[in-house]
């Protein structure tokens, strides 16, 4: 079930017993199908009373509100205990920056349009996709897309670098199997001509995109 | 302060029963009333595994469906007075019983235990949102195998999600001679993937096959390397601070004798 309410922060909507987030999709499809134009350009708050939601699940809410029915979303709670969710004001999809303030585990998956910043480590198993550049603050282990609508000039940068799969653009590399040696420095990975190369990360990043 | 222990891996396998019936064994050890709680509905085992398969009468699908009362479905140990199961049913699916069922069940059961441990289904749904409900502790097991620690990290990832927090790794089946060799993941590897607290590494040890189809925790084993590790988590559960114990392999005479003449290192 979904509750709609007029605060001075926005609209607030409750949602109540609702099991998936397809579920509330199609409510939310039916609560609007009128009214989609009047509600563009609001604020919105949602309260998910008590509904769990992982990372990725709160991107897709956040990707319904603003890109099917052009709301802002200010603010993810739960009814229980208020769990803020600040967003930028400004939506310019690609300079946005989306930043995950933990380790992503196996199974857990970031999609977005912009680029991704991970304080934390990339797992085996888990998997980053970004329009935009992807940052680890951490070991990379998993799988990293950068430049996911093919931007070429995308690139990958972890403190260290040992994905499962890496992907720019339409391009993909992969680990070699077998016994690797692994750097215990940083390092960046970018397309240069037709394949992507691992080099040390230096802070000249942008020299070494000009290069390409 | 009574405590929900939810016992999880993700992958099958891996010793998570095994754990179950060794620490709460322990725990009774040390004088606390423990029920073990078999959340594996349609594929019961923790029952077999403490020797207690011939006493079931009722389970945990008639006690939430209200066919008998908690205290009738409860199972005394046959080796300790304060030692319980609640055994799982067997001929029922794990749709049988909700999440929300679950908690309800596990509030009761602290108002008469110190510790409920429950013995978690392999895999991720409906039977691991079960086990996880009623929860306020989880601790987790894994193997030194890469299938295994990749399926516990998941695990952990699905765990922050439904708010259960600073779960404990228990790393099961160690071999020491071949982590030595490089064969196997070590205890350091494994922690700087998981990124949780170590509760306590169990040795690979022939005993607990045995001890397990005897229906007997390995851990009243004086003789078992396992029942020792095994007896170190209870204490470490009950706060006590106990070291890692030496999980190196003693050499034969032989081998002793090679090295005192530098064949061998």
């Amino acid at each position: 079930m979904l509750i709609l309410k007029g605060t001075k922060d926005g609209l607030l909507i409750i949602l109540r017993n609702i099991e998936s987030i397809t579920e509330f999709e199609e409510k939310l499809k039916e609560k609007f199908s009128k009214s989609k134009d009047f509600f563009a350009g609001a604020d919105v708050i949602i309260d998910l009373g008590e509904m769990q939601l992982s990372v990725e699940e709160k991107q897709k809410i956040i990707e319904i509100i603003e890109k099917d029915y052009f709301m802002n979303l200010t603010e993810i709670r739960n009814y229980n205990h208020s769990q803020k969710f600040l967003r930028k004001e400004t939506i310019t999809p690609a300079a946005e920056t989306f930043f995950v303030k933990k380790t992503l585990r196996s199974g857990q998956k970031i999609n977005h349009d912009g680029n991704v910043v991970i304080l934390g480590d990339v797992n085996p198993g888990a998997e980053v996709i970004a329009t935009g550049d992807i940052f680890v603050f951490g070991v990379l282990r998993g799988i990293a897309h950068a430049g996911a609508s093919g931007d070429n000039k995308a690139i990958v940068t972890a403190f260290r670098l040992q994905p499962t799969q890496l992907r720019i653009a339409d391009k993909i590399s992969r680990a070699p199997d077998g016994m690797v040696f692994t750097p215990s420095f940083p390092e960046v990975a970018l397309i240069k001509g037709e394949r992507i190369y691992i080099e040390p990360y230096f802070c000249n990043l942008e020299k070494s995109k000009e290069g390409i | 302060m009574s405590k929900v222990i939810v016992v999880t891996s993700g992958k099958g396998g891996v010793g998570k029963t095994t754990t179950v019936a060794n620490i709460g064994t322990g725990l009774a050890l040390l004088n606390k009333k423990v029920v073990l709680l078999d959340a594996d509905i349609g594929l019961r085992n923790l029952d077999v595994v403490m020797g207690l398969e011939n006493r079931i009468v009722y389970d945990l699908v008639d006690v939430v469906e209200g066919i008998c009362k908690l205290r009738q479905a409860l199972i005394r140990d046959k080796r300790f007075e304060e030692l319980y199961l609640l055994p799982a049913a067997q001929t029922k699916e794990k749709t049988a019983v909700t999440p929300e069922q679950m908690k309800e069940l596990c509030d009761k059961l602290k108002q008469d235990f110190d510790y409920i441990l429950i013995d978690c289904p392999a895999g991720i749904e409906h039977g691991f949102k079960n086990a996880v409900a009623g929860a306020d502790n989880a601790i987790i097991v894994t193997t030194p195998e890469v299938a295994a620690v990749r399926d516990a990290d998941r695990i952990i990832g699905l765990l922050e999600a439904s708010e259960l927090p600073g779960p404990k790794l228990v790393i099961n089946r160690l071999r020491s001679d071949m982590v030595k060799k490089g064969d196997m993941m070590d205890i350091e590897d494994m922690i700087e993937i998981l990124a949780i607290e170590l509760l306590g590494v169990v040795p690979e040890d022939e005993k607990i096959v045995i001890s397990t189809n005897k229906g007997e925790p390995a851990i009243s084993d004086p003789a078992s390397k396992a029942g020792q590790a095994f007896r170190n988590i209870s204490r470490r559960i009950e706060g006590e601070d106990v070291p890692l114990m030496n999980l190196e392999v003693e050499n034969s005479f032989m081998e002793r004798l090679k090295i005192f003449f530098g064949l061998k290192r």
